[in-house]
């Protein structure tokens, strides 16, 4: 999966998530149509008054535009009343409406699925599904597809071993030989099993899980710079504990849990370890303000830190991480960019910092001039390589 | 709160339970479940009248049907054409050893009354349930996808739902399709066969499910994980009065895969870790009302401290319809602890999972399908784990409710505190939401 996918797939999961807030109050209850009950007498039709009632409540959910609600009051009406003209052709003209607009909605849910326009796609299958439920392709697309995945297939490859792909499958995690053990549990082999190629193994996603590993602690904490998924978790260095997860708390959700947690961190000046938590807060839940905030503010305290430690190119990329709209940074950045007296270096902050916004032309562009500048730049090649790869698989999939 | 920081709290003792009970009783703060009886070590319920399920109508005859109370009991069945029976004056029909009374050569159109009591070992209880019907020629009609019915006098969208779905916790559908705040006697009413809104998906929004969860209960101590018997028997009070219908969990997962319907105003019970109070307070509150609920155990506590529950109190509570699901082995947090090795991590991920399975096969005999996760943690890996184990959905403490299309390892559970006011409580419940299809 593609690091532009990965983010789509997070980003609809956190649609889900969106979605699922405050819920509106239930509708009163009896507002349409039922006059108290008689008594019944003596010879009486019990069920007289019922299809007249199930007639009126028929009317109602189409007045608010619930056709397959509608639908199956006029089913009653007719199972009452198999004469009844009026609920046939009612029954013929919503089942066609209801098969046209499930249709069009389908068909637009699709289209927009195939444009990675996830949200107009969530949108438009969850509507087509009102109006047919049976339709498994979306409800697959609503359940599954757009929601994020903790399991992805991969094909096996000629030439594979476990520990290649995890090596190299960092979309899903994965980032060192040494992980290769997950797979092999999960797909129950034994360590170092041989795998045919064209042979499809399933992948636990490993983002998030605070696995540290040791190809990335030589770059310094600029796994991010990759844009792959696995920097999302944080990844420094070899068997380090530092975000490991040992809360065993209970609160009120999760996250607000974690987002308390970072402004604690905040608060004691710990910026990077607030930071951290909060960015993986707001990856996991986009709307939460408070870990938003904690994040920016203590990304923003980091690189203020940094600028007084001289360390003027980590002060760069913690100001990179901050949002355009919580503060206006612009002072701060040039201060440390004065400080940087390595045109390579301030290339490559460029680059990371265009990969980071999904620039990934102008990434590439600032990498191969890191390259020209400083041909032995320690990270720009392979973040060059990572950048052209994204690309390319980008380039694929649209 | 740290669950295992959580002292041993001061146990009542057998009399001063009483005595408290009593006094809650009198205050009227367990109305709605009284005569809740203190625990008793003794496997059958104590000898109580049974509990009328339906009264299905027919020509010239009525069916009275009840739920059984207890595997050797008999029943005995008084009837009159006089609202004002007495056992001494009405005729007795004795020695029933089915929970159902076929009463025939009736007349239609006259309403009869019925009180029905449950023997053991030759003694009667003493509170004999009453109920009553009118017998007529054409009570119900049914059709393809519909039943037509006429409601007795005794009915309510509980009973209508369990004599023709075969599901008292699906009356709440009833009521939503008829639109009708109470069921009104010989009112006829339209009972869909077949679910038609699925996963509660309307063309302009969608219905929010929520899973409320417990710890543990107490008679006089609440906080934050530890809640009030009275404040519980409220909030179960609550959610009768208020028109909420409580669904077991294997149908809340089928709203999520789309393949059930539940009534508008739906709500989940679950309880975590297998506290022993549970037994003692909750599960007879919870009997009384007929709410189905979920106990999620953590496979290494039963039996490891006085306040938790024996595997004899959950093999009871599981013959009598609480549903009993995996919480782990050690309730150890299932996210990647300091200094914890990949190959470790997730051996211990397998190990909490199956472990707790095996357990709950072996001590219950029964196939577990859920997981809660310990104190909601969870990650990718450990979803991951959860599907290979054969989870079909796991659980969170992260609050707020939840559509059909939430993902179903990672559903959303509230958990109710133990200084919550029904204010508070009220606010865990769902309801609708537009805001995607606006």
């Amino acid at each position: 999966m593609s690091a532009r996918l990965m983010i789509l797939v997070v980003q609809a999961g956190a649609l889900a998530m969106l979605v699922g807030g405050i819920a509106a109050p239930l509708q009163v209850r009896g507002a349409v149509a039922n006059p108290p009950a008689k008594q019944m007498k003596s010879g009486q039709d019990p069920f007289a008054d019922l299809a007249e009632r199930q007639r009126n409540l028929a009317l109602a959910a189409e007045s608010e535009g619930e056709l397959p609600r509608a639908y199956q009051h006029w089913e009653a009406v007719s199972s009452l009343n198999p004469q009844d003209g009026v609920a046939k052709a009612k029954l013929a003209l919503l089942h066609a409406q209801i098969r046209e607009r499930a249709e069009q909605y389908f068909r637009d849910g699709n289209a927009f699925y195939q444009k990675d326009e996830i949200g107009p796609a969530f949108k438009a299958l969850l509507r087509g599904l009102a109006y047919d439920p049976t339709n498994a392709q979306a409800l697959k697309r609503v359940k599954e597809d757009l929601n994020a995945k903790s399991v992805v297939e991969y094909r096996v490859q000629p030439g594979d071993t476990l520990e290649t792909i995890a090596a190299k499958q960092k979309n899903e995690g994965y980032n060192d030989p040494a992980m290769a053990v997950v797979i092999s549990t999960y797909n129950d082999l034994k360590p170092g099993q041989a795998v045919s190629a064209g042979r499809v193994l399933l992948l636990p996603v490993m983002v998030g899980v605070p696995y540290k590993a040791p190809s990335l602690a030589r770059r310094g904490g600029r796994a991010a710079a990759a844009g792959t998924a696995a920097a999302k978790g944080g990844v420094t260095e070899p068997a380090a504990q530092a975000g490991a997860e040992e809360s065993t708390e209970y609160d009120d959700t999760e996250s607000n849990t974690q987002a308390d947690a970072a402004r604690e961190l905040l608060t004691q000046n710990r910026f990077e370890e607030a930071a951290t938590l909060a960015a993986k807060v707001v990856a996991e839940d986009p709307v939460n303000k408070d870990a938003r905030e904690v994040r920016n503010e203590s990304y923003y305290k980091l690189g203020r830190q940094r600028i007084q430690e001289k360390n003027f190119q980590a002060a760069l990329m913690a100001f990179s991480r901050v949002e355009p709209s919580y503060r206006d940074l612009k002072a701060d950045i040039v201060e440390a960019q004065g400080g940087i007296v390595d045109k390579a270096e301030l290339s490559y902050v460029e680059g990371v910092n265009y990969f980071l916004a999904d620039d990934l032309e102008n990434a590439i562009k600032a990498f191969e001039l890191t390259l020209k500048l400083n041909p032995n730049h320690p990270q720009a090649q392979k973040d060059l390589l990572v950048a052209r790869d994204t690309r390319d698989k980008l380039s694929k999939v649209r | 709160m740290r669950l295992a920081a959580q002292g041993p709290s001061r146990r009542p003792s057998e009399s001063s339970r009483f005595v408290l009970l009593a006094a809650l009783l009198a205050a009227g703060a367990l109305a709605a479940c009284a005569p809740a009886k203190p625990p008793t070590p003794i496997p059958e319920e104590p000898l109580r009248a049974p509990i009328v399920r339906y009264v299905a109508a027919g020509d010239a005859q009525l069916e009275i049907v009840w739920r059984p109370t207890g595997p050797r009991d008999t029943y005995t069945v008084y009837w009159s054409t006089a609202p004002k029976l007495t056992q001494q004056t009405a005729t007795k029909v004795s020695g029933l050893a089915a929970p159902r009374y076929i009463h025939k050569g009736l007349t239609n159109g006259t309403q009869y009354y019925y009180l029905i009591t449950a023997v053991r070992n030759g003694q009667e209880s003493t509170d004999p349930a009453s109920t009553s019907g009118i017998p007529m020629k054409v009570a119900a009609r049914e059709f393809p996808k519909f039943y037509a019915a006429v409601a007795q006098p005794s009915d309510s969208f509980e009973s209508l739902a369990d004599q023709y779905l075969k599901d008292p916790q699906m009356g709440g559908i009833i009521q939503d399709f008829n639109d009708l705040d109470a069921v009104e006697p010989l009112r006829a009413l339209a009972i869909p066969r077949e679910p038609a809104i699925l996963g509660g998906l309307g063309v302009k929004s969608y219905q929010m499910v929520p899973v409320l969860t417990y710890h543990r209960f107490s008679l006089n101590t609440g906080n934050k994980m530890t809640v009030k018997v009275a404040s519980f028997a409220q909030q179960m009070r609550f959610l009768k009065d208020n028109g909420y219908w409580v669904v077991p969990l294997d149908t809340f997962v089928n709203f999520l895969d789309m393949k059930a319907q539940l009534p508008e105003k739906a709500v989940v019970i679950t309880a975590d870790d297998g506290w022993k109070s549970f037994y003692e307070y909750a599960y007879p509150i919870l009997k009384r009302y007929g709410y189905p609920a979920t106990l999620f155990v953590y496979t290494d506590f039963p039996e490891s401290d006085q306040l938790a529950l024996t595997w004899n109190q959950i093999r009871e509570m599981s013959a009598n319809g609480v549903d009993i699901q995996c919480h782990s082995k050690s309730h150890r947090n299932l996210r990647m602890q300091k200094g914890e090795a990949l190959q470790q991590y997730v051996a211990a991920l397998e190990t909490e999972m199956k472990t707790c399975q095996r357990m709950m096969k072996e001590k219950l005999g029964i196939t577990t399908k859920y997981l809660a996760y310990p104190y909601g943690a969870n990650n990718h890996l450990v979803v991951a784990m959860a599907r290979k184990a054969g989870f079909k959905a796991a659980f969170t403490v992260d609050r707020g409710s939840n559509p059909f299309f939430y993902n179903d390892y990672r559903i959303r559970r509230s958990m109710v505190y133990g200084e919550y006011d029904l204010k508070a409580f009220e606010r865990n419940l769902g309801g609708f939401d537009d805001k995607v299809l606006k």
